[in-house]
């Protein structure tokens, strides 16, 4: 588009090492469209990223107002992706910009990420960048996270593009961020009913430093990635290193460091150098046959096996049926609705055999994006379509 | 008995540091819930070791005798979820 014979991004083009056609081509998710998540496209905008897909599952409320530049009063109630990717586009009309309204625990399969080239993590919780960590470890695609507080500003850059050897998200993790994740939920699982949600206080001080710091790395801008020497930037090469950078807001200080790969990292030990992936539809059942019977199967969350309550006997599978995420019933679903007593217990298992599988789900696919079928002789992930 | 040696640890805001000895068969997530511990420092945040020194975070599980040098500058650093980390209003 020209304005009397200026091209938008010629600026841009007279930074040396500025690739507009590089930018142009590349395609990103940026998965939570809050505080961070608008920030990172208004960037990714601005700099003429050729394609965004904007994934949240949730609606805006007034006081994401003070956060997000692309939110105005009137958007309060109107689903954050809708918004963010409207305004997104309207930054720069020759760029794509998708919106999916959703909880990427429920949709995102790692064929679909793999289609991107970047995926930006601006969610608010572990349990979300625990799973976009293991989906851009085995899609091979390059993630980043971004996180804040009231002063701090951290971004991890995961380049699993150039190898899935390096440091992941999880690897750096300290134990009690499970504990934090645990304390959502049962025993069992259930999501705790009557949960409220100690609020993290965030400005869009910390934000902007973490969005643009998120696009500097995602996009690899600069004479040189400094994980990739003298070769330019859009070059991946086999030295890449995970990054993590701590700013703080306050003082102006920062720290970068390089994340080590742990050995105990659940994340790395699952995904190993190779991943196929197949896909299972749903409409098919899946029948083992004795050889394959006996085959391990993990799934990235924990899936009903049956329900039954202790006290009457009465099978609770209409209330929670079989193959559905255990966390996405409350503890309400303890109350058995024969006897009223609050009995009732959920099996709910990540890890079975494939027979194991079949014979409590009937063949059908559980309600998740993907499994794992792990075998000392084979390692496949198997991808559910319609979930 | 194993092995000992001094480095300094502190944290990201560098409002606490200390000289201390540490054992090399310590791990790095002992390190971070001493340095928590003594320091009272939140307990609704988590945490990870950064060797400033050498400029890498730490895993968790590792032995401080394999990440760190003697005389090394250990960073405890707030790891951020932000917006939300929750909490039950009530136990069931």
């Amino acid at each position: 588009m020209t304005d009397f014979g200026v091209q938008r991004h010629d600026r841009h083009r007279l930074i040396g090492w500025f690739d507009a056609d590089r930018l142009a081509a590349t395609r990103v998710a940026v998965i939570g469209a809050g505080a961070i998540g608008n920030e990172v496209c208004k960037n990714l905008a601005l700099l003429g990223t050729g394609r965004i897909t904007v994934f949240d599952h949730d609606r805006i409320e007034r006081h994401n107002l003070t956060r997000s530049a692309l939110f105005r009063d009137a958007d309060v109630g109107r689903h954050k992706a809708d918004v963010v990717a409207q305004r997104t586009a309207e930054l720069d009309p020759s760029i794509a910009v998708d919106a999916v309204r959703g909880d990427v625990l429920e949709v995102l399969r790692p064929s679909d990420v793999a289609r991107f080239d970047v995926v930006f993590c601006c969610v608010d919780n572990f349990e979300a960048r625990l799973r976009l960590n293991e989906l851009a470890l085995i899609a091979g695609v390059d993630l980043v996270n971004g996180a804040i507080d009231a002063r701090h500003a951290s971004v991890e850059h995961f380049p699993f593009s150039q190898g899935r050897r390096l440091g992941c998200y999880e690897c750096g993790l300290p134990p009690s961020a499970y504990q934090r994740i645990a304390q959502r939920y049962s025993c069992g699982w259930l999501r705790r009913a009557g949960l409220i949600e100690r609020k993290v206080p965030t400005t869009i001080v910390t934000s902007g430093v973490a969005g643009a710091l998120m696009v500097s790395w995602g996009l690899r801008m600069g004479p040189s990635a400094p994980d990739a020497g003298e070769r330019p930037a859009s070059t991946p090469g086999p030295d890449a290193a995970a990054r993590r950078a701590l700013i703080d807001t306050v003082t102006g200080r920062s720290q970068v460091s390089t994340v080590l790969r742990s050995d105990a990292c659940p994340a790395c030990s699952l995904v190993r150098d190779e991943v196929t992936v197949i896909d299972w539809p749903a409409a098919h059942p899946l029948v083992p046959t004795p050889a394959s019977a006996a085959l391990r199967v993990r799934l990235p969350e924990e899936v009903v096996f049956g329900a039954r309550c202790e006290s009457c006997g009465f099978d609770a599978r209409g209330s929670v049926p079989l193959g559905s995420r255990v966390r996405s019933h409350t503890t309400d679903v303890r109350r058995c609705p024969r006897c009223g007593e609050e009995a009732v217990a959920v099996d709910g298992r990540d890890a079975a055999n494939l027979g194991e599988l079949h014979r409590a789900l009937g063949g059908h696919p559980p309600s998740v994006p993907y499994l794992w079928i792990d075998d000392p002789r084979i390692s496949f992930c198997v991808e559910v379509n319609d979930v | 008995m194993s092995d000992a040696f001094k480095v300094q640890i502190r944290t990201a805001d560098q409002t606490r540091k200390a000289q201390v000895e540490v054992e090399t068969d310590k791990s790095a997530g002992e390190l971070i819930q001493a340095a928590v511990d003594n320091w009272k420092l939140p307990v609704d945040t988590e945490y990870t070791l950064v060797n400033v020194t050498r400029g890498t975070t730490v895993p968790a599980a590792q032995r401080v005798g394999s990440v760190a040098d003697p005389g090394d500058v250990l960073e405890v650093q707030p790891v951020l979820v932000a917006g939300a980390t929750r909490e039950p209003r009530r136990g069931r």
